[in-house]
């Protein structure tokens, strides 16, 4: 498979899954990007990027246990997959190969 | 599952349901839940509801409810190639089954696809007419004691008297026809689409002229317009200037009168009522600036202001025009007082017509050319939807019963995990394939049938799949549909297979005599058996009008119409004629039946009551050319000099005047014009068996030429008409020869019917070679079903012939049903058929006897062979399996 490239809002999104760790789902990503980045999404935006980062792979889904706080409604939770990590390390380390040689302007 | 306090609303959630897969509704019920929850905290419960809408609608995306639907993975293109193997090898391994499948489809479509364009051609006259919506035709209605007569023709007055006194009126036009000798130095044709029209008929009715100027080409006598193959014709005009006949000039009419041509126009469309290769000025004819309102000389077309315009203002005025300008002038001619009129109850009335409606809606003597009609418009369009609705219901019962065989296959498919969501598309994709074979063979057999059909219907159509994106896009459309209809049934049957028990048996067991085939097979036969009684009803009046006494004879009479070219010789060339021994009779006429129809009134002396009457004008052989009969009285004759103001009436004229003998009766028209009746000839046809036959008063014309009858000899008319056509060149100054046969005249007045009656036999035929189609599917499917049955009675001791009248007694039941729905059917719509005929055979049993056994005959001759053959299989053979 060719290697592919993430969108700014793929990687956003991947990166969230990694750090929420076990509590990664739809809405709880969705409300950490408003609280965090102070960023307005609708919710069908991330659900839509979930299940293409499960097409290509990077991310791995299972049905949660059932709550009582979201009208017993299931969640599914995302976990990063090995595959998304090194995506993910890639890509980072990419951006600091190519910052450093950005010249080190004062701020 | 839910708590009680449920945030979205049941709207909302049915509206999730719809757009997202099954399998991630749940979470994402569940996320908008809790963003809701978390908004709510964030800012206030308003904001957090706006929030929450937007979000819901927000997943109505195509990443969404695109998913999982209509994406072809890999997997489901290994199906696909799948599923087009396994529909090949099912087709080539049942091959016959294949091919009547395909085959009746086909002719179905084929049926539909010509009836569709035939009835797009009816319903597309005049249409593209600019203004079409706007223009209409005004006619009379005179009843006379309670005859009502209908004119398309009007006086020529009434066009003026529209533009100038009714506000509501744009333009009106006159338009009159004529059968005109043309000449251009030897090239001489009396021309049958000749016109008289006022000058702005060109702008009226919005056809282009490719030379001359549009206003002024008709103004003035002597003018005269042709269409660009008639300069063809007359000048070899090939499109460039130098060939233009534009200035130069013909010779037209009865005295060859010199006329310039004006203006060259491009042939008009066929789909328009009015047809026609040449115009002249209105102002060439004698009656153009008449102020004879009572006079119907042309047809009048008006053009409101607006489109849908209330004619009720413009239908008063005409109401006016009528009192106040033609009745008095009927009066004054007649001789009668108002009251009398009045009193009499007689009608004089103008009417209008749209004239979009005329060619399916009018049915008027004088029209253009004899018009379409609605009634078989809507006939033919039933019977193209019975017909496609019949090929789909065979596809349906033929691919059911085909999936006997494939019962198995689908178990298998079943047993290794294939879905409904799996199967039915395979098997919808199947009939797709055949219903688009079905359809690419369909157009290929209406392009071949195109030729017999256009003779047939007498059109001129064309099938132009190409021609415009829309009919290309309905076509496939249609197919679609068809084939989901088509296709639908058999799917979902095929599917709903029990796949233990089929692999077990290999067979599903279902109802051999289901309610839903059963009442197809009778529907379809109960159309068959309407269809051929209609096609024996049709033709056996087509025959008995044929063979109709008409009062003369007919036969071996030769016309020769426009005598008047032969100008003083007429009397030279009658003489001559006579002194072959090859023609014992000639005469000459002002109108030949069966084209009789100047009419006016006459009323016996004495009497004010109004009789409308036909006249005709002979010289004294007439009676003895067509072989009429005297009933008292004599025809007119040389001898007695007084016969040019004696008048010779038929049975019906005497009725309606009174006569009981013509001895001493006299008819007036008024005016002192009063004419002794010399003799009642016996009623004889001169126009449509349609009609009754009318009154009609005969006057003696010594010097009449218009027309000529000539009988022969019987037997071969060949030579003899070489012989006229040698004689007439010697008198007629070039003119052309033309003549026609009586009988064949008569003959040409049925053509409708006939044509008609063509139309039956070829829609019946497929009809009922459709239905055996079917009819073959459901006895296969009947027998398979019942193979065990038959084996365990033959065990038992049945014979061959027992089971073979068991299976087809259930088919004769199903036939007998058919039967006694169709009779009445085609015994209600034959009776209104022939109530249009005043000459009418009855409507009767024979038809219907003949009609149930031929369905019956070749519904058992369709069946039998399977039949006999199931019911001889060996018992071993159908009882070994279980």
């Amino acid at each position: 498979m060719a290697k592919e490239n993430l969108g700014e809002f793929e990687e956003l999104v991947l990166t969230l899954v990694a750090a929420l760790g076990d509590e990664a789902y739809g809405a709880a990503i969705a409300m950490k990007i408003e609280t965090e980045l102070k960023r307005e999404i609708t919710l069908s935006a991330v659900h839509v990027t979930l299940y293409r980062l499960e097409d290509k792979g990077l991310v791995r889904s299972k049905t949660g246990g059932a709550t009582t706080e979201r009208g017993g409604r299931r969640k599914r939770i995302f976990t990063i997959t090995t595959a998304g990590l090194a995506m993910l390390k890639a890509m980072k380390e990419s951006r600091i190969y190519l910052w450093n040689m950005v010249p080190q302007l004062k701020m | 599952m839910h708590e009680g306090n449920e945030v979205l609303p049941k709207w909302a959630r049915a509206f999730l349901r719809y757009v997202c897969p099954d399998h991630f509704l749940e979470e994402i019920e569940g996320d908008l839940v809790q963003k809701y929850e978390f908004d709510i905290k964030q800012y206030g419960p308003q904001a957090a509801r706006r929030k929450l809408f937007w979000n819901i609608f927000r997943f109505c995306r195509p990443g969404i409810f695109l998913r999982n639907r209509f994406s072809f993975q890999l997997i489901q293109l290994m199906m696909l190639r799948n599923y087009l193997t396994t529909a090949l090898r099912v087709s080539r391994r049942q091959g016959l089954y294949t091919f009547i499948n395909v085959l009746g489809l086909s002719l179905g479509l084929a049926v539909t696809l010509l009836i569709g364009i035939y009835i797009a051609d009816e319903l597309s006259y005049d249409k593209f007419i600019p203004d079409a919506k706007r223009i209409y035709r005004v006619g009379i209605n005179e009843t006379f004691k309670g005859d009502e007569i209908l004119y398309s023709d009007s006086g020529a007055p009434l066009a003026d008297a529209m533009r100038r006194e009714m506000p509501g009126v744009e333009d009106a036009v006159r338009v009159s026809e004529a059968n005109y000798a043309v000449r251009f130095e030897d090239r001489g044709f009396i021309e049958k689409r000749f016109m008289f029209a006022d000058s702005n008929f060109f702008r009226f009715f919005g056809y282009d002229l490719v030379e001359g100027n549009i206003n002024e080409c008709l103004k003035g006598p002597q003018k005269i317009v042709l269409s660009v193959s008639s300069a063809k014709k007359y000048f070899n005009y090939d499109g460039t200037p130098a060939t233009s006949p534009v200035g130069k000039q013909l010779l037209t009419g009865r005295l060859a009168k010199p006329t310039e041509i004006t203006g060259l126009f491009n042939d008009i469309p066929t789909n328009t009522h009015m047809k026609f290769d040449m115009v002249m000025s209105m102002e060439s004819t004698g009656f153009a600036a008449s102020d004879c309102w009572a006079c119907y000389n042309a047809k009048t077309y008006f053009k409101t202001v607006q489109e849908d315009a209330k004619l009720a203002d413009i239908e008063t005025k005409l109401e006016l025009f009528a009192q106040e300008r033609i009745i008095p002038r009927i009066e004054e001619d007649l001789e009668i007082s108002h009251d009398q009129f009045v009193k009499s109850g007689d009608i004089v009335k103008f009417f209008v017509q749209p004239m979009l409606s005329i060619h399916l809606e009018s049915d008027i003597d004088d029209e253009f050319e004899p018009n379409g009609d609605i009634r078989y418009v809507y006939i033919f369009g039933a019977i193209g939807i019975f017909l496609v609705i019949i090929a789909c219901i065979n596809f349906m019962n033929l691919s059911t019963a085909r999936a006997m065989n494939r019962a198995r296959e689908v178990g298998v498919r079943k047993t290794m995990g294939a879905t409904w969501r799996g199967l039915v598309p395979q098997f919808m994709m199947e009939s797709l394939l055949y219903v688009f074979i079905s359809g690419i063979l369909a157009v290929g057999f209406a392009y071949l049938a195109l030729g017999p059909f256009n003779n047939l219907a007498g059109k001129d159509l064309h099938i132009n799949l190409f021609a415009n994106a829309n009919v290309v896009g309905l076509v496939i459309l249609f197919l679609v549909v068809v084939s989901v209809l088509a296709g639908t049934y058999p799917a979902f049957y095929l599917t709903s297979f029990n796949p233990a028990l089929v692999l077990k048996s290999g067979k599903q067991q279902g109802s051999a005599r289901s309610l839903l085939r059963s009442s197809l097979v009778v529907f379809q036969f109960a159309i068959s058996i309407v269809l051929i009684i209609g096609t024996m009803i049709i033709y056996k009046q087509v025959k008995y009008i044929r063979e109709h006494d008409l009062g003369f004879e007919k036969e071996n009479v030769l016309r020769i119409p426009q005598t008047f070219v032969l100008n003083e010789n007429y009397q030279a060339f009658k003489d001559e004629l006579l002194r072959q021994s090859e023609f014992t009779s000639a005469s000459y006429a002002q109108n030949l039946p069966p084209n009789i129809s100047s009419t006016g009134f006459v009323k016996a002396e004495g009497s004010d009551q109004l009789v409308s009457i036909f006249f005709n004008a002979t010289d004294q052989d007439h009676a003895k050319t067509l072989g009429y009969e005297m009933k008292s009285g004599r025809y007119f004759s040389n001898e007695f000099l007084s016969d040019s103001s004696a008048t010779v009436i038929n049975e019906s004229a005497a009725r309606m005047l009174g006569f009981d003998t013509h001895e001493g009766k006299k008819i007036s028209f008024g005016n002192g014009q009063d004419y002794h009746v010399i003799g009642i000839v016996k009623d004889f046809n001169f126009a449509s068996l349609k009609a009754d036959i009318g009154p009609m008063a005969i006057f003696m014309n010594r010097e009449t030429r218009a027309n000529m009858v000539v009988r022969m000899t019987p037997g071969d008319p060949s030579d003899k008409i070489r012989i006229a056509e040698d004689i007439w060149k010697k008198y007629a100054n070039g003119q052309a020869f033309q003549y026609s046969f009586l009988d064949e005249d008569y003959d040409a007045l049925f053509r409708a019917e006939q044509r008609l009656g063509s139309v039956f036999i070829v829609l019946t035929s497929l009809a009922i070679v459709i239905a055996c189609l079917g009819l073959f599917g459901l006895i296969t499917y009947t027998t398979a079903q019942r193979t065990k049955e038959i084996g365990i009675r033959k065990v038992l001791g049945a014979s061959p012939a027992q089971l073979t009248y068991l299976l087809l007694a259930d088919l004769g039941k199903l036939l007998l049903i058919s039967f006694v729905i169709a009779t009445p059917l085609a015994w209600y719509g034959m009776n209104e058929w022939l109530e249009g005929f005043a000459y009418r055979t009855s409507f009767d049993v024979f038809s219907v006897i003949v009609a149930g056994l031929t369905a019956l005959l070749i519904a058992l001759l369709t069946v039998g062979y399977r039949s006999m053959r199931a019911a001889s299989v060996n018992p071993v053979d159908s009882l070994k399996n279980e």
